[in-house]
């Protein structure tokens, strides 16, 4: 029992090496295959030449330069900023169901960009951009606020409850919008698109956002790691515990919300992820967080693959949210069903 | 407890059926067309023009009818299952059901287009074999040592849901224009656009269903005791869980199949019917029924007065309205 106990507080140095390793290759097998294949294989010679001696005449060129590159930094962009957040989010509410998905970002992003589009047309990219991640706030912040309001505090049912809630209240009142300005379904199509025809302007905007994001959640992970103790203990180490959770929340709201503006709401990257990476990894912060950034892209990068594969067998474009969710439920589904969950008191 | 159950509950049932009444009254006068009650009433006993007969016989009338079944069909459905899981968040939504409904309709239309557009019979079928086999799963993956355990029940059923829903969407990519116009009409609850030879597909489940339901009631007591309880009053617990859930589940599958995946209704009218008539099944199901029926004509009577010239669903003025009484109930509730 103290065994696994210290394992899981800190894994050795060799799994951590090994976990490293196996990551790196993973990632660097997905981005290569994301350049590789699609709705046509293109050869690897085709796809070197297309990066070192690039010809604008040629289509296959501008393909893997203008298509397939961006979309690819855009999936290892979305998917670590989705997993980092989660990772946050995990860590400072102590709830094992705690994500961007979950905790009503995604539906709120989604809100403030149809209201965007609808009010506010002529708004430009990177305004488009700033909508959403007030809109993720104003989601968090209701999911949040609720969920805390009621008095048997914010167990893990309650915040699935209250983000199940919240979602479809969002979702509603976007769907109110979209038929009362006669939007058509371009707009949920949108939204489906994942990172489907995202160009190199889009991730020039919004990698320094999620950068910044990034850097931020690795500086303060110490801290998050003596806050994922206890509010009390935390105070008691001497920690400013408001300063650490308002930065922590403005750094899972960045993310979240440019991860959003990027590709759409993408759901439970950031439940799954964080959860193998302290499987693999131990507790310890310092390490949970970036690893998580790392494994957060290569399931994003994996599953747009397997959607952009499944396009030619199923003859439609296969949205990535889908391929998430095909991943998560189970996933979801094993946490609410783990045998701590069972007595009334972890889980009510 | 109540005090004299039998006289004030008769009571509270006639308030409410005076209400849904006067809700019906309301909504056949308002309308896009102005007309006056005494059009209304003329027409109604077969001497209105012809305008009016078709405005009131073959639109208002069709959609009221359809409001009242489907209000009171989910209403009850919900109260049942809040029984059941002995949970007062259970509900079709909580539960996947709506969103299983859903995907078996969509299933359907995708695969049997000609079949359905020939026998709209076999919408009901399809979204009941959808609900059904999400329920099952749900329950199986609830079910731990011989219990059902009511936290576990509605987390797995928002797993199943968000699931359902992802593959409702991916079903969505693949339909023709139209179909998926009318798939995205269903998501929305739009209850406008029905004849009569549709609500005649739907009326014999609700009518049968309901009063089956109803007839129960005393079940639905017992069980609210406790396993342990009602197994020492003599019910066959699982047996008659089964039953009921089974029923439940066919009855919002039905309703959801011909009205379209209206949000949180199962959910808040049996609330509202327990605040008003109290926790005795009797009493508590037709109150439910009837308040799930006035709170459905009220919201599609609104949302046709107040987005005039948009066909408004009624179905995303339920979904926020009881959005924002469920969020109310899961901050005011313990446990």
């Amino acid at each position: 029992m103290q065994n696994k106990a210290v394992h899981q507080l800190a894994a050795t140095p060799s799994t951590r090496t090994l976990v490293a390793l196996g990551a790196f290759l993973l990632l660097a097998l997905g981005l290569l295959a994301s350049l590789l294949l699609g709705e046509r294989p293109i050869a690897p010679s085709t796809v070197f030449d297309a990066l070192f001696h690039y010809e604008a005449a040629s289509t296959t060129h501008t393909i893997v330069r203008d298509w397939r590159l961006p979309r690819a930094l855009a999936d290892v962009l979305v998917g670590a900023s989705l997993a980092v957040a989660g990772a946050i989010m995990q860590a400072i509410t102590r709830n094992p169901l705690a994500s961007p998905g979950i905790m009503g970002l995604n539906s709120g992003a989604s809100f403030a960009a149809i209201v965007a589009i609808i009010f506010l047309p002529d708004s430009t990219r990177s305004q488009l951009m700033l909508l959403s991640i007030l809109g993720a706030a104003f989601g968090a912040a209701l999911v949040y606020g609720l969920g805390s309001l009621s008095r048997g505090g914010l167990t893990p049912v309650r915040l699935a409850l209250t983000g199940m809630a919240v979602s479809a209240l969002l979702g509603a009142m976007s769907n109110g919008l979209t038929i009362y300005y006669q939007l058509g379904q371009d707009l949920m199509l949108w939204f489906a698109r994942g990172t489907e025809g995202v160009g190199w302007r889009d991730v020039a905007m919004i990698s320094p956002l999620i950068c910044i994001g990034l850097i931020t959640a690795v500086s303060l992970a110490p801290s998050l790691g003596v806050l994922s103790l206890g509010d009390q203990v935390a105070r008691g180490l001497g920690q400013r515990t408001r300063a650490t959770k308002f930065i922590a929340a403005v750094a899972v709201l960045v993310l979240a919300g440019s991860a959003v503006s990027l590709a759409g709401p993408v759901g439970f990257v950031g439940l799954v992820v964080p959860h193998l990476v302290r499987y693999l990894v131990g507790l310890n912060q310092r390490v949970v967080i970036p690893v998580s950034a790392v494994f957060g892209s290569i399931l994003m990068l994996y599953a747009d693959l397997l959607a952009r594969l499944s396009t030619t067998p199923f003859k439609t474009p296969v949205p990535v949210g889908v391929v998430t969710a095909l991943l998560g439920v189970p996933f979801f589904l094993y946490l609410a069903c783990r045998r701590h969950s069972n007595s009334r008191e972890g889980c009510v | 407890m109540n005090r004299h159950p039998r006289t004030n509950s008769a009571w509270i049932l006639l308030a409410l059926l005076l209400l849904l009444l006067a809700t019906a009254a309301a909504t056949l006068v308002l309308g896009s067309t102005r007309l006056s009650a005494t059009e209304v009433l003329a027409t109604l006993v077969g001497r209105g023009d012809e305008m009016q007969n078709i405005i009131i016989l073959q639109m208002r009338l069709p959609r009221l009818a359809l409001a009242i079944l489907l209000g009171a069909g989910l209403a009850t459905a919900g109260a049942v299952m809040q029984g059941i899981a002995r949970n007062d968040l259970a509900s079709p939504d909580t539960l996947g059901v709506n969103a299983g409904s859903g995907l078996g309709l969509m299933f359907l239309l995708l695969v049997f287009p000609t079949a359905v557009a020939r026998s709209p019979l076999l919408m009901p079928l399809g979204a009941m074999a959808g609900a059904m086999g999400i329920v099952a799963v749900v329950f199986a993956l609830a079910y731990r040592q011989g219990s059902v355990l009511p936290a576990r029940l509605l987390l797995v059923g928002i797993a199943l849901g968000f699931a359902a829903h992802a593959a409702m969407f991916f079903l969505a990519f693949r339909m023709s224009f139209s179909t998926y116009n009318y798939a995205l009409s269903w998501m929305s609850g739009n209850l406008s656009g029905n004849d009569w030879k549709t609500i005649f597909f739907l009326l014999p489940w609700p009518l049968v269903l309901i009063p089956l339901l109803c007839s129960r009631a005393r079940i639905l007591d017992v069980l609210s005791l406790g396993d342990y309880l009602a197994k020492g009053l003599g019910v066959a617990v699982e047996r008659e869980r089964l039953m009921l859930m089974t029923t439940a589940v066919i009855l919002t599958a039905a309703c959801t199949s011909i009205g379209g995946h209206i949000g949180f209704l199962g959910l808040i009218a049996p609330h509202i019917a327990r605040r008003v008539a109290g926790r005795h099944y009797s009493v508590l199901l037709p109150a439910a029924a009837l308040i799930g029926a006035i709170l459905l004509l009220l919201a599609d009577g609104l949302a046709r007065q107040l987005f005039t010239p948009v066909e408004m669903p009624a179905g995303v003025l339920v979904s926020v309205l009881g959005g924002v009484y469920f969020l109310y109930l899961l901050a005011t509730t313990k446990g």
